[in-house]
């Protein structure tokens, strides 16, 4: 079979280019918006953890230790990232995040990690 | 083919080492959740070689012994869902559609990303999981690119 793409293929390729990037600048501006104030760890589908920022020290580790591993949190300038995790493709080590709303998703511990942003921390850090 | 049989044994093992293999692979972009999907290759050669059948048969079989080798049960229900979303897709658009192979590994791979995105949000119970996908699906472009192409060329060297 030739390998070269066909008029198809490059409709395809251009079509999932535009999706993505206008769910992404969708997001940006309507779904990151403002600053985050707090972060949530979910486990399992509920939450396990809440912080505010302002009551925690500029940088902090956090470990969540849970029934399926460990994951390592760091949280530093109101950035929050994964620096280790006991899974094994480790994907959500690395990056970090810093707006409300944004997520880390660890599938194989069952963690995620939101961000919050001022109105909702309020709520839940009673 | 009188040894069929042996030949898509040898495919699952084949298979199995991808799946493993890549995960030793460090994606080089800041990016979550960042796979090739190695494993494709098998199933879109299984495919065109053998047929639907034999394509599902096998991803399914990779899916659970290579989350069991390599992962735990956590990671088969994803490896699972993700293969099959991704075969069915192949075998629809190989059979329906005028994408090349190249085409066909693009698709599969935003599909297996999508039904990833689909298990994570049902299981974790959180809806912001999808804002993953779109990052995913400009992921999906060069490593599904990279297994069709790969695919065609295995599939031209059978011949």
């Amino acid at each position: 079979m030739a390998l070269r793409v066909n008029k198809h293929d490059i409709i395809l390729i251009v079509f999932t280019v535009i999706i993505a990037v206008l769910f992404m600048v969708l997001f940006n501006l309507y779904l990151y918006k403002g600053v985050a104030t707090g972060v949530e760890i979910h486990y399992d589908g509920k939450l396990l953890e809440s912080y505010s920022f302002d009551k925690l020290p500029k940088e902090k580790t956090l470990e969540i230790n849970t029934d399926i591993g460990y994951n390592i949190i760091n949280i530093c300038n109101n950035k929050v990232s994964v620096t280790n995790s006991s899974c094994n493709d480790k994907v959500c080590n690395g990056f970090y995040i810093s707006k409300p709303n944004q997520v880390i998703v660890c599938l194989p511990n069952k963690l995620v990690i939101k961000l919050v942003g001022a109105s909702e921390v309020d709520s839940i850090s009673y | 083919m009188k040894n069929k049989n042996v030949v898509l044994g040898f495919m699952v093992a084949v298979a199995i080492v991808l799946q493993v293999l890549e995960s030793f692979i460090p994606v080089p972009l800041p990016i979550p959740g960042g796979k090739i999907g190695l494993a494709n290759i098998v199933a879109l050669i299984v495919l065109i070689k053998f047929g639907a059948k034999e394509a599902v048969v096998v991803t399914l079989i990779r899916a659970i012994l290579g989350s069991l080798l390599h992962g735990g049960f956590v990671t088969m229900i994803y490896s699972v869902a993700g293969g099959m979303f991704s075969v069915v897709t192949a075998i629809l658009l190989y059979r329906h559609s005028k994408y090349t192979i190249i085409g066909i590994g693009v698709m599969s791979a935003l599909m297996h990303n999508l039904a990833q995105v689909i298990v994570a949000i049902i299981l974790l119970n959180n809806i912001y999981i999808v804002t993953y996908y779109p990052i995913l699906m400009l992921v999906s472009l060069p490593c599904g690119a990279l297994t069709g192409y790969v695919s065609g060329l295995v599939l031209n060297k059978l011949k």
